[in-house]
């Protein structure tokens, strides 16, 4: 009798290690589960896509930095005067003393500016960036900013491949638009913000652009250019009417005639 | 302490007893083949398998059903002594009993099987030859030479593989009855069957074919483990019928008392 007493306590004990067993391996999958949910959907800076291709954008770089070179070097005549000879080492130098100097960062890279689309390839800069003395920081110079024009334009004249000229304007952009990120973090400028809305509307990420919009908007409301790439943003994501309605409010307030424009503009369906 | 689980964990009380064997579909098949294979002008027949599969039980149901109709002697347990053997086997033939001091000489043996061939042919079931030494094995070998007797012999698988592979004593085998281990549906029905003839039919349909899977993941389909493993099940269901019969359940097996019974026997740590 005293000896099924004992067995039934050590089943009590082997039924309890069982199930105690099961539990931690539940508990141990739900966590893997949790944990590559949070890594996936929820950490931003966990972009597998970013990672991928920034992977992806520094091979072809190395591979292609002896034909890419002379291009910057044509755009940037100021930095060119620091860096005179442009081989695939200097370029990576370029590259680092980029990221390591808070230089100002619109001329570095040949982007295409919307606002400013329409302008001729040799009308001159209207305006000119005060850089204070003492600053560390590199001065913008006008003609830095291309457009789609002036782009084409100089890589008719100096390089005749256009596959070239496509992967230096992809990969640059790319980079342009992680050390804009890494920027704004320091900064926390509706700026920086902006231009990287531009950047991503540029390259057709609507989604990124109105984020970043919305991001400039949040910092500096009376920025203008946030309401319009916000808008148009929207519009590029399908969200016509909404778009029409943000630049409505913006226009009541601000009587800004760019707004008033692209109302139009979105009203006739020609974005 | 009595109930009718008492009675019950008896009948799995291993035993090789004309009653208690079960009829299966490939202990059946088996038998068969080793009964027709008794008229055939054979030496010798070997019963191979693992332990606990059914050997014993097969050649006591050949002796129990032949017992009658032919000249057939078991020798259940081995004689290990080869002067105790030579007895057995002078007797059982000759029906006369031999003085205690007195010893068989194995030519004269071999001369008196000779003498009467054609007359009588005599069948003996020798249970555990695993057991028995080289010079016996020879010696019944060429017992058998003599066509007056047969001997039917089991063997385990895994012992004396190398006295059989031995090309003397294969040329003088010529039937091999291989039993292996039942399989889930087997063992079903072995259980069920062994209840049902003693009349626990209640308890037998109680059991599910969970249940008896769960068995067979801890005997391996073996019978004599099959049989421990459920003596030890229904031995624990009586201690709970006779004091605390209500933790037992009347409609379902229970599952507990077949989880403590492995860890009793071992099959499962504490």
């Amino acid at each position: 009798m005293n000896k099924t007493r004992k067995l039934e306590k050590k089943w009590y004990q082997y039924r309890l290690r069982k199930i105690l067993s099961f539990s931690l391996l539940i508990g141990i999958a739900y966590t893997i589960l949790a944990l590559g949910y949070y890594f996936l959907f929820k950490v931003e800076s966990f972009d597998f896509k970013k990672i991928f291709a920034l992977n992806a954008e520094k091979k072809s770089l190395s591979v292609e930095s002896n034909n890419t070179a002379p291009l910057v070097a044509l755009k940037n005549s100021e930095l060119n005067q620091t860096l005179p000879t442009t081989t695939s080492t200097q370029k990576e130098k370029l590259e680092v003393s980029i990221s390591n100097e808070n230089i100002l960062l619109e001329p570095i890279i040949p982007i295409i500016d919307f606002d400013q689309e329409q302008r001729h390839v040799s009308a001159p800069r209207a305006t000119k960036k005060v850089v204070p003395p003492n600053s560390n920081m590199v001065r913008a110079k006008a003609s830095n900013y291309l457009t789609a024009k002036e782009l084409s334009h100089l890589v008719k004249e100096d390089r005749d491949t256009t596959k070239l000229k496509n992967i230096h304007l992809h990969s640059s952009s790319r980079n342009y638009i992680e050390t804009m990120e890494n920027k704004f973090l320091k900064s926390k400028s509706p700026r920086d913000a902006l231009l990287l809305a531009k950047a991503y509307y540029g390259k057709g990420y609507f989604k990124e652009s109105e984020k970043w919009a919305l991001q400039a908007n949040g910092l500096d409301s009376d920025l203008e250019e946030s309401w319009i790439i916000f808008a148009k943003a929207k519009v590029k994501l399908g969200k016509k009417d909404e778009a029409i309605q943000i630049l409505s409010t913006y226009y009541k307030k601000s009587k800004n005639i760019k707004a008033r424009l692209l109302i139009e503009k979105i009203k006739k369906g020609k974005l | 302490m009595s109930n009718k689980f008492s009675t019950l964990k008896n009948i799995f009380i291993d035993s090789v007893e004309k009653e208690s064997y079960v009829d299966l579909e490939d202990s059946l098949y088996n038998y068969k083949v080793l009964e027709e294979s008794l008229n055939k002008p054979l030496k010798m027949l070997l019963v191979f398998g693992k332990p606990g599969t059914g050997k014993s039980m097969l050649l006591n149901k050949l002796y129990y059903n032949l017992k009658d109709s032919r000249d057939i002697h078991y020798f259940e347990a081995p004689i290990l002594s080869e002067k105790e053997f030579l007895i057995r086997i002078f007797e059982a033939i000759s029906s006369r009993s031999i003085p205690k001091n007195m010893k068989v000489n194995f030519d004269g043996l071999l001369r008196y099987c000779q003498q009467i061939r054609g007359k009588r042919e005599i069948v003996f079931l020798l249970d555990e030859c695993q057991l028995y030494s080289e010079a016996l094995m020879e010696k019944i070998r060429l017992l058998s030479d003599t066509r007056v007797v047969k001997f039917v012999i089991t063997l385990h698988k895994t012992d004396n593989e190398e006295i059989i592979a031995k090309e003397h004593f294969k040329t003088r085998i010529w039937e091999v009855i291989e039993l292996s281990n039942a399989n889930v549906g087997d063992l079903e029905l072995y259980i069920t069957k062994k209840m049902i003839q003693r009349g626990f039919i209640e308890i037998a349909n109680m059991m599910s074919k969970k249940d008896f899977k769960y068995i067979h993941s801890h005997t391996a389909g073996n019978f004599r483990e099959t049989n421990k493993y459920l003596y030890t099940i229904f031995d624990i269901y009586e201690y709970y019928e006779e004091v605390e019969a209500h933790k037992l359940s009347r409609k379902k097996f229970s599952r507990k008392i077949l989880e403590m019974a492995a860890i009793r026997l071992g099959y499962i740590d504490e």
